[in-house]
C-alpha cells in the first residue's frame, strides 16, 4: 500500500510541475493582458517541434534544443502578440475567438510541414532512480528539475527586476501604471513572450516522453485550463498550487483507474470547488 | 415593399430547389446545413446575452447518442426520443449553468470547453454504452404516427421546418420582452438587479433553451446519418460554429443561418486542397475578426444603410 | 407609527477593515431618514449592506418584521424596497418612455410565460397610465421621447428616481441623490423627495454629504463616524451635538 501510495505522490508531483510551467505562461498572459489564448497549446507544440528538428533531425544535444525551442516559442509569441493580439485589448470575447483561429491556422501549419503522423525523439536520459519504494525515470525527474529551475527564474524574474515590478503594476492597473511611466505595450509584449516561453519549455521537455504531433497541444491546453481554473485565473500562486493538486489527484486516479477516469476526476473536483469558491482557491473575489 | 416580396420568393425558391431537383447528395448537404444552421442559432442564442459557449458541441452529441439510445435499447418512439433528450440536456444545462455562469465570461468559456472535452472523452471511452471510438451504428429512421421517413427529400423539408421554427423562436425572443430584458441586464447589470431581476437565473434559462435546441440539431442528426461517432462532436464542431456565427455575423439570427449556408459545403469544395482546408477556416475566421467583426449581416446592413 | 425597516447591531468586516460596526435604527412610516457621517465613515457600505450589494458579518436586517438579512439585491427589490443610484444608471440608449416602461417590466420578470406573449414597445392601457403617471409626477411628461443618454446629468439621476418609482415601491433607498448636481438641481430633488414622501406615502433611507439638503429634508438623522453610530435623531438634536460637531471638525460645514 505504502510504495503504491508512494509512487502515486512521485508520479503526480512530477507531472505537476509541468502542468504549472504550462498554466503559468497561460495566467500569466491572462493577469496582464486580460486575454484568453487558445493558441497557448499550439506554441507547447511549437517547442516541442523544434527539439524535434534540433535534437531529432539534426542531432543537436538535448539541452541546447531545449533552449533553442524557447527561443522560437518567444519570438513566435511576441510576433502574434504585436500583429493580432495587440488589436483586441480589451475585447475579451474577440480575442479569444481570435486565439481560436490562431490556433487553427498554427495547427493546419504544422500539419501541412510535418504531416499528421506521430513522430518520437530518442530519450536523452534512460535509467532509473529509486527513492524509498518508489521508482522515478530519469528523464521525468529532469522535467520535474528543469521546470523548477524555470519556476525559481520567473519568480526572481516577477519579484526583483524592475520589468517584473512593472508587469505586477499592469496587471493591478493599467492606467496608474501608466502614470508612473510603465508602457503598457512593451510590457504585453513581454508578457506574452515570457507566457508562450514557458509553453514553448513544457513542450520542449515533454518531447522525448510522448509523441509529437500538430494535434499535440490539444490536451495540455485543457489542463492548463483545468488547472488555471482551479487555482483562479490570472493568479501565479494559484497555478502553482493548482498545478500540483491536480498532478496529484491525476496521478492517484491514473493509477487506480485510467486516465481517462483521471481527467473526469480532476474536472469533477474542480466543478466542486468552483461551487464553493467561483473564482477558485487563490483568484480575486468577484 | 416589392424588395422584400422579391427577397421572399428567392430565399423560399433557394430553400426548396434541393427538394424539387430531388439530388440524393445535394438533399445531403442541405440537410446539413439545416441542421448546423439550428445548432448555429443555438449558440447565437448565449453570443447574443455576452456569453461563448463551447460546449453546443457536446449538447448535440448527447442529444445525438440520447435519442438514438432510447430508441434502440428502449425502443421509445422517436418523437418522444427527442423530446425526453431535450429535457435531459436542458436539465443539465441548468445544473451547468447554476456553476458555470456565476462568474465572468471568461471562466464561462474556458468551462465550457472543458466540460466539451470531457463529454467527447466519455463517448470515446465509454464503449459499452457509446460504442467507442467505432461509433454507434444502426439508428433507425424517423418514424412518427406509423410513418417511416426513409425518403431524404422529406427529411429534408422536415429540417426546414425545425430551423426555420427555431428561427423564428429566437427573432421573437429578442423582439419580445424577453428581448428587453436580456438586453436591459447587458446594458446594465446592477441597475436591471435593483429592479428586482435576477441576472443568474436569466442566464441559466437562456442556456437551457440554447442547449435544449442543441439536443433536437442532435436528434436530427442521429435520425438523419443513422451512425454516431465522437468525432462528430469533438471539439471542431464548436469552433466550426464560431466560424459561421463570426462570418455569418452574430448580431442577427439570419448570420449563422447564411454562416452555415457558406460553411458546411465549404469542406467538399475545397476536397482537392484538403490538407489547406484548416488553413483557410483559420485565416478566413481571422480575416473576418479583424476587418468585418460583425459578419456578412453586418456588410449587409452597413451596405443598406449606406445607400440610404 | 409604524416600525418599516429595522436594522440591529450591523456588521460588516472587509478582511481586517470593520467598516460598519454595531449600527441599529428603526426607520418609521412616512418618515425622511438620512445617514451622514465624514468621508470614509462607512454610509455607503451601510448602504449597500441594506440594498442587498453586501452580506453582512454580523447582525440583522428586518423589513416590516420580515429578516431580510442577507437577501440579494433582486430579492430586496421584490420586497418593494426600491434604490437609487450615486451615479447615473439609465438605459442609455432608450427613451424617457422605454426605461420607464423597462423598470416596470423588470419588476415583474418573474413570470416568463407572460412575457412572451407581449411584443416590444406595447403596453395594457393600465401600464401606460401608469407611466405617464410617474412621469408627471417626476415632471418628465415633456420629456418622453428623449433618448435617456441625451439628457443632462442631473436629469438622468431624477430619471432614475422614477424607474425605482416604477417598481411600485413602499420604501426607497437613495445614494447620494444630490451628488454631482448643481444648487437648483439640488433643490428640485429635495422637493422631489419631499413630495415622494407625502404624496405617494412612501418610506425613503437616504445617505448624502450635502448637510443643506439632509437638514432641510429629513424627519431624523444617523450620523455614523469610522462605521460607527455616533448620534441619531431630529436635525436641530443633531446640529447642536458635540460628536457631530468634533466628528466634522475641521471641515467648513455650515449647520445653520
Amino acid at each position: 500500500m505504502i510504495p503504491l501510495i508512494e509512487q502515486i505522490i512521485v508520479n503526480g508531483l512530477l507531472s505537476g510541475f509541468a502542468y504549472i510551467v504550462m498554466a503559468l505562461g497561460f495566467t500569466l498572459i491572462f493577469g496582464i493582458m486580460r486575454m484568453v489564448n487558445f493558441a497557448h497549446g499550439e506554441l507547447y507544440m511549437i517547442g516541442a517541434f523544434t527539439v524535434l528538428v534540433f535534437y531529432g533531425v539534426l542531432k543537436l544535444d538535448f539541452i541546447t534544443s531545449v533552449i533553442l525551442a524557447i527561443a522560437v516559442a518567444v519570438i513566435v509569441g511576441a510576433l502574434i502578440e504585436r500583429l493580432l493580439f495587440r488589436r483586441f485589448v480589451g475585447m475579451e470575447l474577440g480575442g479569444m475567438i481570435m486565439s481560436l483561429a490562431l490556433s487553427i491556422i498554427l495547427q493546419s501549419l504544422a500539419l501541412i510541414i510535418f504531416g499528421p503522423a506521430e513522430r518520437s525523439v530518442d530519450r536523452p536520459f534512460t535509467g532509473v532512480w529509486a527513492i524509498h519504494h518508489a521508482v522515478i525515470a530519469i528523464d521525468r525527474a529532469v522535467v520535474a528539475m528543469g521546470s523548477l529551475i524555470i519556476l525559481a527564474a520567473f519568480y526572481t524574474f516577477l519579484r526583483y527586476t524592475r520589468t517584473g515590478l512593472a508587469m505586477q503594476a499592469v496587471a493591478q492597473d493599467r492606467d496608474t501604471a501608466g502614470l508612473m511611466g510603465v508602457e503598457s505595450n512593451s510590457i504585453y509584449l513581454i508578457a506574452f513572450a515570457i507566457g508562450s516561453g514557458l509553453a514553448g519549455v513544457a513542450g520542449a521537455l515533454m518531447a522525448p516522453i510522448y509523441t509529437i504531433s500538430p494535434y499535440m497541444g490539444h490536451l495540455p491546453l485543457l489542463k492548463a485550463f483545468v488547472v488555471v481554473i482551479l487555482g483562479g485565473l490570472g493568479s501565479v500562486p494559484g497555478a502553482v498550487l493548482g498545478g500540483l493538486i491536480i498532478g496529484l489527484v491525476e496521478s492517484a486516479f491514473a493509477t487506480l483507474f485510467n486516465s481517462t477516469i483521471a481527467l473526469i476526476a480532476s474536472f469533477v473536483i474542480v466543478l466542486l470547488i468552483i461551487i464553493v469558491r467561483p473564482s477558485g482557491l487563490l483568484g480575486k473575489r468577484q | 415593399m416589392i424588395k422584400h416580396f422579391a427577397i421572399g420568393i428567392v430565399t423560399l425558391a433557394v430553400i426548396l430547389s434541393p427538394w424539387v431537383t430531388g439530388g440524393k447528395y445535394e438533399l445531403h448537404i442541405a440537410t446539413m446545413v439545416a441542421i448546423m444552421g439550428m445548432l448555429a442559432l443555438s449558440m447565437n442564442l448565449m453570443l447574443r446575452i455576452g456569453q461563448l459557449s463551447m460546449a453546443h458541441g457536446a449538447f448535440m452529441g448527447l442529444g445525438a447518442y440520447t435519442t438514438a439510445l432510447l430508441c434502440m435499447k428502449l425502443n421509445m418512439p422517436p418523437v418522444l426520443a427527442i423530446v425526453i433528450a431535450g429535457l435531459m440536456v436542458g436539465l443539465i444545462a441548468i445544473v451547468l449553468g447554476t456553476i458555470f455562469l456565476r462568474i465572468k465570461g471568461i471562466y464561462f468559456v474556458l468551462l465550457t470547453y472543458a466540460f466539451g472535452e470531457i463529454i467527447n472523452l466519455i463517448f470515446q471511452e465509454w464503449v459499452s454504452l457509446f460504442g467507442g471510438n467505432n461509433g454507434l451504428y444502426g439508428v433507425p429512421k424517423l418514424s412518427a404516427f406509423g410513418y417511416r421517413l426513409t425518403d431524404p427529400g422529406t427529411y429534408y423539408l422536415l429540417t426546414v421546418v425545425f430551423v426555420a421554427a427555431t428561427y423564428l423562436l429566437i427573432r421573437k425572443i429578442f423582439r419580445s420582452n424577453i428581448g428587453a430584458i436580456l438586453d436591459s441586464l447587458e446594458q446594465d447589470e446592477p441597475l436591471s438587479q435593483s429592479l428586482g431581476v435576477n441576472p443568474l437565473s436569466w442566464r441559466i434559462g437562456v442556456f437551457a433553451v440554447s442547449a435544449m435546441l442543441a439536443s433536437v440539431a442532435g436528434s436530427l442528426y442521429a435520425f438523419k446519418i443513422g451512425f454516431l461517432s465522437p468525432q462528430a462532436f469533438s471539439f471542431s464542431l464548436s469552433v466550426d460554429l464560431v466560424v459561421m456565427n463570426v462570418v455569418g455575423g452574430a448580431l442577427s439570427p439570419i448570420g449563422p443561418l447564411l454562416g452555415a449556408l457558406i460553411i458546411v459545403p465549404l469542406p467538399e469544395l475545397l476536397r482537392s486542397v484538403k490538407d489547406y482546408q484548416l488553413l483557410c477556416y483559420g485565416v478566413v475566421l481571422l480575416v473576418f475578426l479583424v476587418f468585418f467583426r460583425d459578419g456578412l449581416m453586418g456588410l449587409i446592413k452597413k451596405t443598406q444603410k449606406a445607400a440610404i | 407609527m409604524t416600525v418599516q425597516l429595522e436594522l440591529r447591531a450591523l456588521k460588516k468586516r472587509f478582511g481586517g477593515l470593520t467598516a460598519v460596526n454595531d449600527v441599529s435604527f428603526a426607520v418609521q412610516t412616512g418618515e425622511i431618514f438620512g445617514i451622514i457621517g465624514p468621508n470614509g465613515a462607512g454610509k455607503t457600505t451601510l448602504f449597500n449592506l441594506i440594498a442587498g450589494v453586501h452580506r453582512p458579518s454580523g447582525g440583522s436586517i428586518l423589513y416590516r418584521g420580515q429578516d431580510i438579512t442577507g437577501f440579494s439585491c433582486d430579492a430586496v427589490a421584490r420586497l418593494g424596497i426600491a434604490r437609487t443610484f450615486q451615479a447615473t444608471h439609465v438605459f442609455k440608449t432608450e427613451s424617457v418612455y422605454e426605461n420607464l416602461r423597462r423598470a416596470a417590466l423588470l419588476a415583474r420578470a418573474y413570470n416568463p410565460l407572460a412575457l412572451f406573449r407581449h411584443a416590444r414597445h406595447t403596453e395594457s392601457p393600465a401600464q401606460d397610465e401608469r407611466i405617464l403617471e410617474i412621469s408627471r409626477f417626476i415632471g418628465f411628461d415633456s420629456l418622453l421621447h428623449a433618448v435617456a443618454g441625451t439628457l443632462a446629468y442631473g436629469q438622468q439621476k431624477v430619471l432614475g428616481v422614477g424607474m425605482a418609482l416604477m417598481t411600485t415601491p413602499h420604501l426607497v433607498l437613495m445614494d447620494e441623490p444630490a451628488a454631482g448636481l448643481n444648487p437648483s438641481e439640488k433643490r428640485m430633488i429635495g422637493e422631489l423627495i419631499c413630495r415622494m414622501r407625502d404624496d405617494l406615502g412612501l418610506d425613503i433611507v437616504l445617505v448624502e454629504h450635502d448637510m443643506r439638503l439632509i437638514m432641510d429634508i429629513c424627519n431624523r438623522i444617523l450620523v455614523v463616524n469610522q462605521g460607527t453610530p455616533i448620534a441619531i435623531g431630529t436635525p436641530d438634536v443633531i446640529k447642536n451635538d458635540q460628536h457631530v460637531i468634533d466628528a466634522y471638525l475641521g471641515v467648513d460645514y455650515e449647520f445653520a
